[in-house]
């Protein structure tokens, strides 16, 4: 009898504490989170650095702002590799002046992270429901640095797997290797893999990819006359105008644009290997380690990968957020990860190492189409 | 006391010729002399002091950065890796071959037709040819972009509206936009055939008629006058053009950026921008790349000085006059085939823009929906576009204020002075022109957060100001030292015999004699201050956005007609500009035939 009711009391103290860990907000909690956000209207500020449009700008700022009163966010949006360059020239100087970074992963891994300017996330990490690993894609915290501790991943978005010209059938694609078929020598381009964007995510799918790898991209950049842009929006024009057939990997809002406008492209939105599910600039986060405003950029992060943070992220930028408790019935269905598809996450092999080995493959294949 | 009558005097060209006895600075008091010479080379050392530091020590950062090779933890370790790797590239060979040969070809097109085009607008009886000179100006307003995307529409493969006109032909020949000569195509009506036409025509006016006449006095037709008289006289001036557009041929990337791709067209400098923008950028690399450049450049700068020493340069004296030369029934012909390729250079990209900015999608006429003013309630919604444009006027007015002042002064050093640093002055001059706006910007960038002195310029709108001076030193410099190079030291040399300070006979002599001159270097300078991006890109803060920086955050997310509205914009405020300014300088003198 005493054993059944040691064991009843355990089953209560696991089933009434379990809960509040995961879900709401426990009492210790609610004080230091109510702490940090006295703290950080005190502070008054926080300065975010991010991805360029009103969409960022309305998210970062307008969002905040209004979940948030007392709290201005100083935001500059702009591409990675300037907004990046200038981050790396004001650390190197002692200038701390930024308090979240919001831009492309790859950047922040291989040159930011190595030098010792990120901050630990998990510690900042106060409100529950942000820490429930439960309410994450498959379980767990996302994070795409090897320390698993730096660099915030938060989003999800599918990218599509082709985007073709009208006159072509998409029953002629359930593979990657159909892309090597001759008749499409010379009909397609695709984003550059040695920049940033879809065109990397792309080019680090086709190179990690077990079942593609080295064998299928040495054919793939060598024999099918590949053309390589760096101009998203210029490669889905060419599609309609018919200089190109065939974009794989395209950008998926400059795509879904051009679908919603009206212009006559098709999308593949996954082929047999699988498409990359990426997060871009707007849904990676980190915090360097020397800021200006500590309490408010924890209250940013901590605002940012709620629920509600994250729902102003899709409602804002269109693009998907990982947390599974926010509903994506309003998001182009394009975009949004299927039950039982087949994923690449590009963000995980964003390290300098992993990128450096991408890229080399794919010079080596483009020198020796260069020496043939 | 000098009395107004004289200066009227000085200022109309009918009594010019009548007034200057050949005089020197010797009849002005020794103790005058002394005091102006001390204050007077004080100046010109600070003014040194100025240039170095807008020239010279962002160059250094830039060449330091080339030799940094950067290690665990950024920490940086002097290194020749950078310049191993940008020349082991193995791209590098082809690109500098194709640069050099689209360099070559677009300058000697766009020499030999700006020359004729000048030449017809200055010195003949053309008509119209104010308005003509005027539509090159519009046409220097436009953003290449536009121009790029505008000849997209015409003559893109078989969907370029020309195109497909062409094609509807019996003899079926279309022209692709995709090649080497589309590429040179596109560069000429961007702004080499215009630029080269602005500054030509400036100083072809400013030159004297009286060989030109002696030589048809003589019984030499008007064409060879042209080859033999009026070519000689100008060389200087075009030498001078001619290694500008070339040194700038080397560093623009915009147009192969886009028409390059297809063709798998890679020049020099979008080597340079790849190695920046790529993620990670190699940022040493490409100013190792980049400062390559000056290795060429500095011997032909020198070759230039040497040529330009060896030649006499003075075409305004006191006695010039300039004679007009009549076409005949040559007249009309001629004018119609000159408004035809400024309605190329004009209505082409200006059409494009504006459509583009009322279209769903930028060239998608074919859409169920094609036309929309969408794009326009977006902008004008936004609050970061009036920031922006609040911005814009204030770096672009306050860019020209002190580009026409500054650069005034160092022309001046230059060419009237014998200082002893003119010569390293005109030298440093050069430097700004010889980088890509981005690594210039880059070097500021780095001096302003590495030297501790000019730290309180960072985020600020000073700073974004000395940055477009800068970008625009080589042109404005040039611009302003052939003015002075044209007006014979005579005229000074009358206002102080008749007792004026120096100040007061460059504002009543010589700033309204070069009026011209430096209303065009305020206007190019607010020009370049409301289109430029890549030099201000690193420099904005948050609250220095420019309106240029706004409409490439549209391109980035690819809303380009979003741009567009901007870029509408942003020529309606460059005409307005443009004709207030030739209002203005009606009214000052830029109207005067001398």
């Amino acid at each position: 009898m005493r054993i059944l009711a040691v064991w009843l009391g355990v089953v209560w103290m696991v089933t009434a504490v379990l809960p509040q860990q995961g879900g709401a907000q426990t009492q210790t909690g609610q004080v230091e989170w109510d702490k940090v956000v006295s703290a950080a209207k005190k502070e008054g500020e926080v300065v975010v650095w991010g991805p360029p449009g009103r969409n960022y700008e309305n998210l970062f700022v307008a969002r905040f702002q209004k979940a948030f009163p007392g709290i201005r966010t100083a935001y500059f949006g702009g591409e990675t590799s300037p907004l990046g360059r200038r981050f790396v020239e004001e650390w190197k100087a002692g200038v701390a002046q930024v308090d979240v970074l919001s831009l492309g992963s790859s950047f922040i891994n291989s040159t930011i992270k190595p030098a010792g300017a990120l901050q630990a996330i998990r510690p900042l990490l106060l409100l529950a429901e942000v820490k429930d690993e439960g309410k994450w894609f498959q379980k767990k915290l996302w994070f795409v640095d090897e320390e698993q501790q730096y660099i915030f991943w938060a989003e999800g978005t599918v990218v599509p797997a082709l985007a073709l010209a009208q006159n072509v059938d998409v029953k002629e694609f359930s593979s990657y290797w159909d892309l090597l078929q001759p008749k499409w020598r010379g009909k397609i381009v695709m984003g550059d893999p040695q920049t940033g964007g879809t065109g990397a995510a792309g080019g680090l799918m086709l190179f990690y990819q077990k079942t593609l790898g080295a064998d299928f991209t040495a054919k793939f950049y060598r024999e099918t006359q590949l053309t390589l842009s760096r101009d998203y929006r210029q490669m889905i024009d060419w599609l309609w105008k018919g200089k190109f057939l065939i974009h794989p990997f395209p950008s998926t809002e400059d795509a879904l644009q051009a679908v919603h406008q009206g212009v006559s492209i098709r999308l593949v939105s996954n082929l047999k290997e699988g498409a990359p599910m990426l997060a871009g600039g707007g849904g990676v986060f980190s915090v360097p380690n020397k800021i200006p405003h500590p309490n408010a950029a924890r209250v940013f992060i901590n605002w940012i990968l709620s629920a509600d943070g994250q729902k102003a992220f899709q409602e804002e930028s269109g693009n998907v957020s990982l947390r599974t408790d926010v509903g994506k019935d309003a998001l182009d269905p394009v975009t949004v990860p299927k039950a039982g598809g087949n994923y690449f996450l590009p963000n995980l092999y964003t390290d300098a190492k992993a990128i450096k080995a991408m890229r080399d493959d794919v010079a080596k294949a483009l020198q020796a189409r260069e020496g043939k | 006391m000098v009395s107004d009558e004289f200066f009227a005097l000085v200022n109309n060209p009918a009594e010019r010729g009548h007034i200057f006895p050949s005089v020197s600075l010797r009849f002005i008091p020794q103790s005058v002399a002394t005091r102006e010479r001390a204050g007077a080379v004080a100046l010109m050392w600070l003014l040194l002091l100025v240039v170095l530091g807008l020239t010279v020590l962002p160059l250094i950062m830039i060449l330091l950065s080339s030799f940094e090779a950067t290690g665990e933890g950024l920490k940086t370790s002097w290194s020749l890796r950078p310049w191993v790797e940008a020349w082991s590239n193995p791209k590098i060979v082809a690109a500098v071959g194709a640069t050099l040969r689209i360099a070559v070809t677009r300058l000697v097109i766009a020499l030999s037709v700006a020359v004729l085009i000048s030449w017809l607008l200055a010195r003949t009886n053309i008509p119209g040819s104010r308005w003509l000179e005027f539509g090159f100006w519009i046409s220097h307003f436009m953003p290449t972009i536009a121009v790029v995307q505008g000849w997209i529409f015409l003559l893109e493969g078989k969907v370029g509206l020309v195109n497909q006109w062409l094609g509807r032909l019996p003899f079926a020949a279309t022209v692709d936009l995709f090649s080497f000569w589309g590429i040179v195509w596109v560069h000429l009506m961007a702004q080499n055939i215009t630029v080269l036409v602005i500054l030509l025509t400036l100083a072809l006016r400013n030159m004297d008629a009286a060989l030109e006449e002696a030589s048809l006095l003589s019984g030499a037709s008007q064409a060879g006058t042209a080859a033999r008289i009026t070519l000689p006289l100008m060389m200087p001036t075009i030498t001078t053009l001619g290694l500008m557009g070339f040194v700038r041929a080397l560093e623009s990337f915009e147009v192969e950026r886009v028409l390059g791709p297809p063709i798998g067209l890679d020049i020099y400098s979008t080597l340079i921008v790849s190695m920046i923008r790529d993620d990670p950028p190699n940022v040493p690399a490409a100013t190792a790349l980049a400062s390559t450049v000056l290795l060429f450049m500095l011997p032909l700068v020198l070759l230039q000085r040497w040529y330009s020493g060896r030649h006499e340069h003075t075409t305004v004296s006191g006695r010039m006059r300039r004679g007009v030369i009549d076409l005949g029934h040559w007249r009309w012909p001629v004018f119609a085939l000159v408004l035809v390729l400024v309605c190329l250079l004009t209505v082409v990209p200006a059409l494009s823009v504006i459509a583009g900015s009322f279209m769903t999608r930028w060239g998608a006429f074919h859409l169920s929906h094609a036309w929309t003013v969408g794009h326009w309630a977006a902008v004008y919604g936004e609050f970061s576009f009036w920031s922006s444009f609040r911005n814009t006027m204030m770096i672009g007015l306050g860019a020209a204020f002190l580009a026409v002042a500054l650069l005034f002064l160092a022309a001046y050093v230059i060419v009237k002075t014998k200082f002893k640093g003119r010569r390293l002055l005109d030298l440093v001059s050069w430097l700004p022109w010889s980088f890509p706006g981005i690594l210039l910007g880059f070097g500021l960038l780095s001096l302003v957060l590495r030297v501790p002195l000019f730290r309180p310029l960072y985020g600020s709108v000073a700073l974004l100001i000395f940055a477009i001076v800068a970008v625009n030193m080589t042109v404005g410099t040039q611009l302003l030292k052939n003015g002075l190079m044209q007006l014979s030291g005579e005229l000074e040399e009358g206002s102080r015999a008749a007792g004026a300070s120096w100040g007061v006979t460059q504002l009543r002599i010589v700033l309204p004699l070069l009026a011209p001159m430096l209303v065009t270097v305020g206007l190019v300078v607010f020009i370049s201050a409301v289109r430029d991006v890549s030099t201000v890109l690193l420099l904005a803060a948050p609250g220095t956005r420019t309106l240029a920086l706004l409409s490439l955050d549209y391109i980035v997310t690819g809303r380009l007609e979003e741009a567009a509205v901007v870029t509408s914009l942003v020529i309606a405020l460059a005409v307005g500009t443009a004709l207030i300014a030739r209002s203005l300088g009606s009214r000052m003198g830029l109207d005067r035939r001398y």
